[in-house]
């Protein structure tokens, strides 16, 4: 039998006995994520610290090739391990804001939620703000600061590579776009606060966790397809003949997005050599013909040849301007040119949807 | 409302300083009452003020503990760590009190709260309510997976903290035995309305065992007028429940029930009014669900 006769203990002796260590929210919530927290914070030392080797073991590499000038015959066959590297790490890293989301984000509330341990916490003298702020802000805190960290080693490795305009799609590929920058960091965010508000909805975890995975993959998806507005795309369409004359030029300071051909330099992309073999074999037997449809947008499929490009003013991926302006290639038999341009580039707003026909005698 | 209403009709006051039983049914609507004035639900319609604010207020929050039905906790959390989230998130936390009461099962302090077992998570769970040093301590089903000797140990532990400081006690339980020697005030809720509200030595005292010869069939012309709660017959005697608006007339025998009765005859005849005393009577009466702790 107990009869509690006990004095609270003086609050300011014990708290200043504790030392400057984490109070209230601050603590229960690292108490109960530190594991979490610990694995993504010890996760990121060891990515920018594999980036550092990485990056160490490249730079040895492009200083034989003559960087930032290089020189030689084949200098890019030279370079192309280090950017393919650096495209499957940048592949990876893309992975990392759905593992958050789903692993960090969907449970984070919902845990609480499910096992019914709100309910102590909701006892407890905080109010309902600071209570249901902590934690998400807490997490947002410690994944801001890795996502920044290796956001910044990331940008850091790809440098050296972006000055020699290497690889050649540059941050039109979403390898790079979504993995330097600010766009890592917020879309770290926004899948795991994603995840905590789809946990707090569902109140369950694995429901949340599934829901969650949905919702991380998809966001990058519709990024992807919004990038491009970030620039304007340019489409160039010839009939037939397509060789190495019938390339156009392309406009200054633009980035191929599509097939590239083989004079233009970057002969390394995988669609231009399709292109290419497609190009001696004849249209009927392209295997990426239902793409390239439907990438034209109602054109018909007897065109055999499309060239993407965007183009962009004071791109800092290709900072050296071409001719600009676009042109039909003399001799070759053109049915239809479309090229759409970004309306405030003055010289290229005259050449605003065009369309130029000729004798459609080859068709 | 489609799931029905888990509580209705129901306004009272419980008077500060009490310890106050609150009994019912299954899905009565007891743990939704506990889970509003815990701040856990909002109700649909009516309100519930406890110590004059919202349960929501700051002021609310901090003068109110709960323990819920199925004492949640962190389970990877040590018994230590636990008292400790109850020490940070309280200003006026007592820790000497909330570790006499886990001293006192045995408890280890370094064990992880998912390896005790559920009577010693309920002494941990309860040590975390208790040592809050709230002014309203809400205790959902309290006593349900304890040995009588516990039960019995923190219900003394319950009582003589209630005594000390002014604790407002709220809680609910299926045993009436247990509240019986531990309640002076007393809740009756049943099918969402409220049955029975007031003191246990009034509620007791305006009741009474009636049993005599039965004469024929109904309620005997003796007891017409008054209030019959109950009647039970067996052969030719029968016994009722009574509610005396006066003194009975006739032969008969008298009996004081006993809080066990009391709430079961209640239960089982609903369309017996209800009766509940002047100092759980609203003032006004206006919203139809109402607590002044």
């Amino acid at each position: 039998m107990t009869t509690l006769t006990g004095i609270p203990a003086p609050a300011a002796a014990s708290r200043s006995a504790r030392g400057p260590r984490l109070r209230g929210l601050t603590w229960l919530v690292r108490r109960q994520h530190w594991a979490a927290f610990w694995t993504v914070l010890a996760a990121t030392v060891a990515c920018v610290a594999l980036i550092a080797f990485l990056r160490a073991g490249m730079m040895d590499h492009l200083h034989t090739i003559g960087w930032p000038h290089p020189t030689g015959e084949n200098w890019e066959r030279d370079v192309r391990p280090d950017a393919d590297r650096l495209s499957s790490a940048g592949s990876a890293l893309g992975f990392v804001p759905v593992l958050l989301g789903v692993f960090l984000g969907a449970p984070l509330l919902a845990g609480d939620l499910e096992h019914g341990t709100a309910k102590p916490i909701t006892s407890q003298s905080v109010t309902r703000v600071r209570r249901l702020a902590m934690k998400p802000g807490m997490t947002a805190l410690v994944v801001t600061v890795c996502a920044v960290a290796a956001s910044a080693a990331f940008s850091w490795w790809y440098e050296p590579l972006k000055a020699i305009d290497m690889p050649p799609q540059g941050w039109i590929s979403g390898v790079f776009f979504d993995n330097t920058g600010p766009v890592p960091v917020a879309l770290t965010l926004f899948t795991i606060l994603g995840g905590v508000a789809i946990g707090m909805l569902l109140r369950r975890v694995l429901a949340a966790m599934a829901v969650t995975f949905g919702f991380a993959v998809a966001v990058p998806l519709v990024g992807s397809y919004l990038r491009m507005d970030l620039g304007s795309v340019v489409t160039m369409t010839t009939h037939q003949g397509v060789g190495e004359a019938a390339s156009p030029e392309l406009p200054g300071r633009s980035l191929p997005v599509g097939p590239v051909l083989p004079h233009q330099r970057r002969q390394t992309h995988r669609l231009g050599h399709l292109q290419q073999r497609n190009d001696r074999a004849g249209p009927s037997r392209l295997p990426g013909q239902g793409t390239r449809r439907r990438l034209v947008g109602g054109l018909p499929s007897r065109l055999a040849d499309e060239r993407h490009a965007v183009a962009r003013r004071r791109n800092p991926v290709c900072p050296h301007p071409r001719p600009r302006g676009v042109r039909p290639p003399p001799g070759t038999q053109t049915t239809g040119l479309t090229f759409v341009s970004n309306r405030e580039t003055d010289d290229m707003s005259r050449a605003t949807s065009i369309e130029v026909r000729a004798p459609q005698s080859g068709a | 409302m489609s799931a029905g209403w888990a509580l209705r009709d129901c306004s009272f006051r419980l008077p500060a300083g009490r310890i106050c039983g609150l009994v019912g049914p299954n899905g009565a609507g007891k743990t939704t009452l506990m889970g509003i004035a815990a701040n856990l639900l909002e109700p649909t319609a009516g309100s519930l003020r406890v110590f004059g604010a919202a349960p929501e207020s700051a002021e609310a929050n901090r003068r109110t503990a709960f323990l819920a039905q199925k004492k949640p906790l962190f389970r990877l959390f040590t018994v230590a760590e636990t008292l400790r989230l109850g020490r940070e998130l309280n200003p006026g936390w007592d820790q000497r009190a909330a570790e006499e009461i886990v001293r006192c099962g045995d408890v280890p302090l370094h064990a992880k709260v998912g390896t005790l077992s559920g009577g010693q998570r309920t002494r941990v769970a309860f040590a975390l309510a208790f040592g809050k040093r709230p002014d309203l301590l809400i205790l959902d089903e309290p006593m349900s997976d304890l040995d009588p000797l516990v039960r019995h140990e923190l219900m003394n532990t319950l009582f003589a903290g209630a005594v000390e400081h002014g604790t407002t006690v709220l809680l609910s339980s299926h045993l009436l035995d247990e509240l019986a020697g531990v309640c002076d005030y007393l809740l009756v809720v049943a099918s969402g309305g409220l049955r029975l509200a007031g003191e246990v030595d009034a509620l007791l005292g305006a009741h009474t065992w009636v049993t005599g010869v039965r004469t024929g069939e109904g309620t005997p012309e003796d007891l017409a007028p008054h209030g019959v709660v109950e009647s039970r017959t067996s052969g030719q005697q029968i016994s009722a429940l009574v509610r005396p608006y006066g003194a009975i007339t006739g032969s008969w025998q008298f009996g004081a029930p006993n809080l066990e009765d009391l709430p079961l005859a209640y239960l089982r005849s609903p369309d017996a009014p209800p009766l509940i005393t002047p100092s759980a009577q609203v003032a006004g009466h206006t919203g139809p669900k109402e607590t002044a702790a």
